[in-house]
């Protein structure tokens, strides 16, 4: 699965983004991946959240996935997500931080 | 809605009244699961007095400063764990503690500056919940309540480290309650203004800084260890705040030729406020003294009597010439205002 995760917004509004193929993630964080991606049931997410009124401060997420020819694109925030799905954002916004901390060389 | 726990079964069909009792007298565990069930019964009826009247504030009424903090244990429902009320000892918990007395601050300048009685000017209960999620980078206002992450030591330190951060939390309680300013575009970009403004007029209140010798910044000491900058945000010099290779540079402009026209971040609020901002700091100065005496109560006054939802930057400049005008009676005042605003390219 190609997952792409873009975050912005935020009392800070630092953005944040962050790709990913979950075949070349291995070891215990492949194992964490998997079970963070079953658990938020992607494909089943609505597109949008049912209220989207915005609220201050929060972070706006989009997450696209990508999986055997199908592709699914998720607009949500902190408030709107489920518990599943941000645990997940949690996941990847780690993942992002230590991608940029790499590429800062600062890792 | 029913909530079990070894001491106690509490349903909504306990009256009101009773569950208040258990909420003032009860163990801590007794007063959380009470909190927890009025809080939803309340908000199920519409019946936000329920709420106001109980908790962990025993011997406080409406009308006085009225302070309660919960732990989420890093988890995403709120609030959490009622771990400290008005009444309550120090915890050993710094974010606790700082959530804690951020917001009895925040009541106090409200309340010594402008007479306002909480967010609501009725008296509301100061709700906050430290550790949310887990490196959570951001804290919020999320309609009813204050909600703090405790960052995750790379970019960020926990978010109630910073006063300012918790005025400007609480501002949007302030303008949801008053001029409900759209969290979108130039709206949304003077909604997250006005949390700047009174928050870093608190941070300057509390330290009885002149205007002159204030910071102007917005969440000072949050970045961690290692990453180049001073704060999220500085009203002096929008666009200085921050310039580190990992965050990249802080994109606020100073002036309306630098207008940044974008669909994220609701449309650039956290971007174009540096453009009002700059004008309030700069009139501030001018007028010389402490911000919050003279330009705070034109901001005050704009905020709770002219604004509305979807007000525009030219708009509000206009707004807060009007208020200066007629709360100075003509004094002049109102022209600095038009200088400032003239200086970031709003004219009057």
């Amino acid at each position: 699965m190609r997952i792409r995760y873009a975050r912005s917004g935020g009392l800070a509004n630092i953005p944040l983004e962050f790709e990913l193929d979950s075949k070349q993630v291995s070891g215990s964080k492949a194992r964490d991946l998997k079970q963070l991606i079953e658990k938020a049931r992607l494909f089943e997410q609505p597109a949008k959240p049912p209220i989207s009124r915005s609220a201050p401060d929060q972070h706006q997420y989009e997450l696209t996935v990508e999986e055997g020819g199908r592709t699914h694109t998720i607009r949500t925030s902190d408030m709107a997500a489920s518990p599943e799905l941000l645990s997940l954002l949690d996941w990847l916004s780690g993942e992002a931080v230590a991608n940029l901390k790499k590429k800062a060389g600062r890792s | 809605m029913c909530t079990n726990s070894t001491h106690i079964a509490i349903c909504s069909i306990i009256p009101p009244v009773i569950m208040e009792k258990i909420a003032e007298n009860g163990t801590a565990r007794q007063k959380e699961l009470a909190y927890q069930a009025i809080s939803v019964g309340g908000q199920l009826r519409g019946q936000r007095e329920a709420i106001m009247r109980v908790g962990a504030f025993k011997g406080t009424s409406a009308g006085t400063k009225r302070r309660t903090v919960f732990d989420a244990q890093h988890g995403q429902s709120l609030p959490g764990k009622l771990v400290r009320g008005e009444k309550d000892r120090k915890s050993s918990d710094i974010s606790v503690n700082e959530a804690f007395t951020g917001s009895g601050k925040t009541y106090d300048f409200y309340k010594m500056v402008y007479n306002r009685n909480s967010i609501d000017d009725s008296g509301m209960r100061l709700d906050s919940t430290v550790h949310f999620r887990r490196n959570f980078n951001n804290a919020f206002w999320n309609g009813q309540q204050m909600v703090y992450g405790d960052g995750d030591g790379q970019i960020f330190n926990r978010f109630t480290k910073s006063i300012d951060v918790i005025g400007h939390e609480l501002t949007h309680g302030v303008t949801q309650f008053t001029a409900g300013l759209e969290y979108q575009d130039q709206s949304g970009a003077l909604n997250e203004h006005m949390s700047d403004v009174f928050g870093s007029l608190l941070k300057q209140y509390s330290k009885r800084q002149t205007a002159k010798g204030a910071d102007w910044l917005i969440g000072e000491g949050l970045f961690a260890s290692g990453i180049r900058g001073v704060a999220l945000r500085s009203m002096k010099a929008p666009g200085t705040a921050y310039d580190d290779p990992l965050i990249g540079k802080d994109p606020q402009p100073d002036h309306m030729s630098k207008f940044v026209k974008t669909t994220s971040d609701n449309g650039g609020v956290h971007i174009n406020s540096g453009i009002p901002n700059k004008a309030f700091c700069d009139l501030a100065i001018s007028l010389g003294g402490n911000a919050w005496t003279k330009a705070g109560r034109i901001w005050y006054v704009t905020l709770t009597e002219k604004v509305k939802p979807l007000t525009q930057f030219q708009e509000f400049a206009r707004m807060t010439f009007d208020a200066a005008r007629s709360l100075f009676n003509a004094d002049g005042t109102e022209q600095v205002v038009k200088t400032a605003w003239a200086g970031v390219g709003v004219k009057i």
